[in-house]
């Protein structure tokens, strides 16, 4: 089996919220706890869930933009394996060249004083990867090129440009350093349904030239699900499900993901009505519940949801599910990286 | 639908006046709806949705401007016809509409709540602008309008504000704020955008049932077609400020005639087609200052190539099925094609 080239143990992000002088301890948001995957090389991850699931902050630990309060992140760079949680500054620098990321609003992360050109080549300046400006310019029209934006474009400042085309810019910022892994952060979710399918299109077509493995995190299955190759579905700061694409949307077994999946409004106008609708809204990540965390808004949730917090099962091959009520093996400590 | 239009626009306009040039929003704009239905607006960034359903309330900033053509046929529940459009700001009668007879919920509840006041002072103040009734007996029925749109332990939560509820909670009571005067049109502008996709299908239902049960008309905007195919009984697709497609929500979803409603249905990612590539639109959305002549979607069209009046002339809406109309060149050949 090949080597992973993310790989995620037991992440723990917790943030201290309140408190100081004469207020007590402050409160611990728990947003994620215990989470743990691999993703390979070329491969596509899919991170589904909920606002306030965690997702984005996964994202950000790997990257190194959030604390990690325990557990371990390692990527693999050639021979070298670089933790993480634990960088010198000039490995900090090798993990800044082969893992990049992509955000949602191309509005606010591009810099409306810098041309297009220099926003592109931002990345190669600081990180001091081209000997010359000849070398910068001739890498950032290549990779503008790749990105199918128009090179007379890389003059202009980015207000000049529609969301769809901004997009494309941050994607070949993101690019410019040769990364061997991207985070794209709902990179999808603010542009339109006609320029959204293009921009995946693009991501999709770099994804196999560059053999690019990526983080990719979504609200929207039905993108996830046109995207990925594993989908990794969250809930409350930890991962419950994780599946190959066409088996977790076949054959989901969480009842959060069955939730999920028919809580997506079909294109079909007869196919209305009679769903498994959840009640409630996700609870507060200060104090989440006990034993499954799912279990306050659970539709089959029954009294040890309550009390004991579900193990692993796997349902078939590489599909992961923590649930008390799935049958299955149940060997796996951790999640198991799918090929 | 044998019964009269509750709404009927027609040829409605509506520019603005910017420091780059006069922009069209709406241009030439004509749909009705049905008492008790549901009108889908579907359009992606720049369509002129939103905006055209403010001009239904006459709540456009001041540089915009209602071309004087454009009339806006509403049927009071008195069963009296005004054209919205050329009443006088302010006037007693625009003050009746708005809220009695129309009401509107948002996608940012924060944009219609004060933070200043709590929920029910302004549920209450709203029912007292429009009925003569004692502030105790205001409060009752506000507390009941939060009740039914599943607001739990309403007495409690009249008193809070909007910031102290939840996204779905926050929604609720903004449903509620819209219909406490039971409106007999309610225009939904993206009201689900900014939710999980979980309490989506909750506010849905809600909408659903309250329609049912209060029997008022809804006018639905959305980008999402996913959502409007689950709510609407018509649809209308708008294309900057232009209408494409009008038509029954099944026709529009099954058998789009429309280049433009066939495109987005192609570009949205469908989890029943799993294995078919995600079919773009080809170019951008233009930007309002530069609005192609002729049909507006010709710099995107597939057909236009191959058609000489695309680039040059406006089509019309043609009729092509059961109250099913697109305005596209090539539909009107067809449809000569088939009378000659």
């Amino acid at each position: 089996m090949t080597a992973p080239l993310v790989s995620v143990r037991n992440l723990a992000v917790h943030y201290p919220v309140g408190g100081g002088f004469l207020k007590g301890k402050p409160k611990l948001v728990r947003a994620v706890d215990g989470v743990s995957f691999d993703i390979l090389p070329g491969q596509i991850l899919g991170l589904v869930g909920e606002s306030g699931s965690g997702k984005t902050t996964v994202g950000r630990a790997i990257l190194k933009a959030a604390p990690i309060t325990h557990g371990d992140i390692t990527l693999r760079i050639g021979d070298t394996v670089l933790d993480v949680g634990h960088l010198s500054s000039h490995d900090e620098k090798k993990m800044r060249r082969h893992a990049q990321m992509i955000f949602q609003d191309p509005y606010a992360s591009l810099s409306p004083r810098m041309t297009v050109r220099d926003i592109i080549a931002e990345p190669l300046e600081a990180l001091q990867l081209t000997s010359s400006r000849h070398e910068t310019d001739q890498q950032v029209r290549e990779v503008a090129e790749k990105c199918r934006l128009n090179l007379e474009h890389l003059r202009r400042f980015p207000h000049a440009f529609s969301g769809g085309q901004r997009q494309r810019i941050a994607i070949a910022r993101a690019l410019v350093s040769n990364p061997s892994f991207l985070i794209a952060d709902e990179a999808v979710a603010s542009l339109d349904v006609s320029i959204q399918a293009s921009v995946l299109n693009l991501l999709k077509d770099l994804q196999q030239d560059m053999n690019l493995a990526f983080l990719f995190i979504s609200h929207d299955l039905s993108v996830i699900a046109h995207f990925c190759d594993v989908v990794a579905v969250m809930y409350l700061g930890e991962i419950v499900e994780i599946a190959p694409t066409s088996q977790l949307f076949s054959n989901p077994a969480h009842p959060y993901t069955k939730a999920l999946l028919s809580a997506i409004p079909s294109l079909d106008p007869d196919d209305r009505g009679d769903r498994t609708r959840l009640t409630g809204e996700i609870p507060s990540p200060i104090s989440p519940p006990s034993g499954c965390r799912f279990h306050t808004r659970c539709p089959v949730a029954e009294p040890r949801c309550r009390d004991a917090k579900p193990s692993w099962r796997s349902p078939s091959d590489q599909h992961d599910v923590a649930c008390h009520l799935v049958e299955g093996r149940s060997e796996h400590a951790i999640v198991h990286p799918v090929s | 639908m044998s019964s009269e239009p509750l709404l009927t626009v027609s040829n409605l306009s509506v520019q603005f006046r910017t420091d780059e040039g006069l922009v069209t929003a709406v241009d030439d704009l004509s749909f009705s709806v049905a008492p008790g239905q549901t009108l889908g607006i579907v359009g992606e960034s720049g369509s002129g949705k939103s905006v055209s359903t403010r001009a239904l309330m006459r709540l456009l900033p001041n540089n915009a401007a209602i071309a004087p053509n454009s009339r806006i046929l509403y049927t009071t529940k008195k069963g009296q016809q005004l054209d919205i459009a050329k009443l006088s700001e302010p006037s007693k009668a625009l003050d009746e509409i708005r809220g009695g007879e129309l009401s509107m919920i948002f996608q940012e509840p924060s944009a219609a709540f004060s933070p200043l006041y709590t929920i029910g002072n302004q549920m209450i103040e709203g029912i007292r602008i429009h009925r003569k009734v004692s502030a105790r007996q205001a409060r009752i029925t506000a507390i009941e309008m939060l009740e039914r749109v599943g607001i739990t332990e309403p007495e409690l939560r009249i008193d809070q504000y909007a910031f102290q509820l939840s996204g779905g909670m926050r929604q609720r009571a903004m449903i509620a704020l819209a219909l406490v005067m039971r409106p007999a049109l309610l225009i939904a502008d993206e009201p689900t955008t900014a939710l999980d996709v979980t309490i989506q299908a909750q506010i849905l239902d809600l909408l659903a049932e309250l329609q049912r049960d209060f029997g008022m008309s809804i006018i639905f905007i959305s980008h999402d077609l996913g959502v409007i195919s689950q709510i609407a009984d018509h649809v209308l697709v708008m294309y900057l400020g232009r209408a494409m497609e009008t038509g029954a929500i099944r026709t529009i979803i099954r058998n789009p005639q429309h280049p433009y409603t066939q495109g987005l249905i192609k570009a949205i990612p469908r989890l029943d087609a799993l294995d078919q590539p995600l079919l773009p639109i080809p170019g951008d959305i233009p930007s309002p200052l530069e609005r192609p002549q002729g049909c507006v979607f010709h710099t995107r069209c597939p057909h236009a190539a191959d058609h000489p009046h695309c680039e040059t002339i406006i089509p019309n809406s043609t009729l092509t099925g059961d109250k099913h109309t697109a305005a596209c060149h090539l539909l009107e050949e067809k449809v000569l094609e088939r009378s000659l």
